[in-house]
């Protein structure tokens, strides 16, 4: 049976997959804003979609595929642009004298964190935001990605791995 | 012996199954270096999620992206197929529409084919007492009398001030045509 034959089928993969697509698309590009525009971007593309999905699941990989697809196109535009923002984002930091100690530490630990995820090679990203962020099985994460699930294993290993060796670079660890 | 890091970062995200796992809970709990292993991916995984995400309004945004879809699907329409709902005396008129024209379109292409017919057989001919059929069911009986191959001309009434009642009977029919003949 096809499915996605109707604004019913539309209306729930809306209601089941807007926010976790929202929530791995503000993780991934690390801005709200471009964050709706690019979840805006694939939920148009599956209503003007001619062809049915064999499921819901199926519909919903197909979803997240596409989001992820275009946040990788904003994230080669922004990369370029970030150590620019991450310069202007410290100087605001140390102008704001009256954050106490903890604050500034959990937002410079926040722009670290993001500053990692930007920098981390995107096929060990987006399995890492896959699975920490949008808390997917292995299995649901190597049908939306295409690859096995050995290959997701092998992957949240190395991306692990790459972040801890950048946060020990970094002394934050 | 120990398991290798790769199995450890697994078990940290709970993929890895009976009976390993208990194995693992047990192993880590004792080896200083895998428990190491496994905090490190933990607290590497706390904080990540724990890092500050941009600020979003999600009823706002979930509006907004909503808004949006229904902006691109007035531009072009939808693939995905909107329910129709057309007051009842029109859908008649229409499917009574459609359905004349079959039978008058199959006429002719059989027509076309027997030529053996005699030409009597296709003159005009009018049906007794349709002009007194009180409803879609009367005519559909009328029909299914009918020698298969005639054709057959559906002239709606002239005024247009159709009223809805009771159940499209042509709708119905076309879903299950197997009752008139052609």
């Amino acid at each position: 049976m096809v499915w996605g034959s109707s604004e019913e089928d539309f209306d729930r993969i809306y209601e089941g997959v807007f926010s976790l697509l929202i929530r791995i698309l503000v993780r991934m590009t690390g801005d709200a804003e471009a964050a709706q525009d690019i979840c805006q971007e694939a939920f148009i593309k599956l209503h003007q979609r001619t062809e049915g999905f064999p499921s819901v699941d199926d519909a919903k990989f197909w979803l997240i595929r596409v989001a992820r697809n275009l946040a990788l196109n904003y994230e080669k535009r922004r990369r370029r642009e970030f150590t620019a923002y991450k310069k202007v984002s410290s100087l605001e930091e140390g102008k704001s004298g009256d954050s106490g100690e903890n604050e500034y530490l959990r937002k410079e630990s926040s722009l670290r964190v993001q500053e990692a995820l930007l920098r981390m090679p995107g096929k060990l990203r987006e399995v890492l935001v896959l699975k920490e962020y949008g808390d997917l099985p292995y299995k649901e994460i190597a049908a939306i990605l295409k690859i096995s699930e050995g290959n997701v294993k092998v992957r949240v290993f190395r991306a692990r791995e790459w972040l801890a060796a950048f946060f020990q670079n970094s002394e934050e660890l | 012996m120990c398991p290798d890091k790769e199995l450890l970062s697994a078990y940290c995200d709970g993929e890895v199954p009976s009976p390993w796992k208990e194995k693992i809970d047990s192993h880590s709990a004792e080896c200083p270096a895998c428990g190491r292993i496994v905090a490190r991916y933990r607290s590497l995984g706390r904080l990540m999620r724990e890092a500050r995400e941009p600020r979003l309004d999600m009823e706002a945004a979930s509006a907004r992206v909503r808004a949006a879809v229904g902006r691109s699907s007035a531009a072009r329409p939808s693939p995905w197929k909107k329910r129709v709902s057309l007051p009842l005396a029109a859908a008649a008129a229409a499917a009574l529409f459609f359905f004349g024209s079959g039978i008058f379109l199959s006429f002719f292409a059989r027509g076309a084919l027997e030529t053996e017919r005699p030409l009597a057989a296709k003159g005009p001919r009018k049906v007794e007492n349709a002009e007194n059929m009180k409803d879609m069911n009367q005519l559909l009986e009328i029909l299914e009398r009918q020698e298969s191959g005639m054709e057959v001309t559906i002239r709606l009434p002239d005024l247009r001030n159709f009223q809805s009642y009771g159940e499209p009977v042509f709708l119905r029919a076309g879903d299950s045509s197997g009752g008139i003949r052609q």
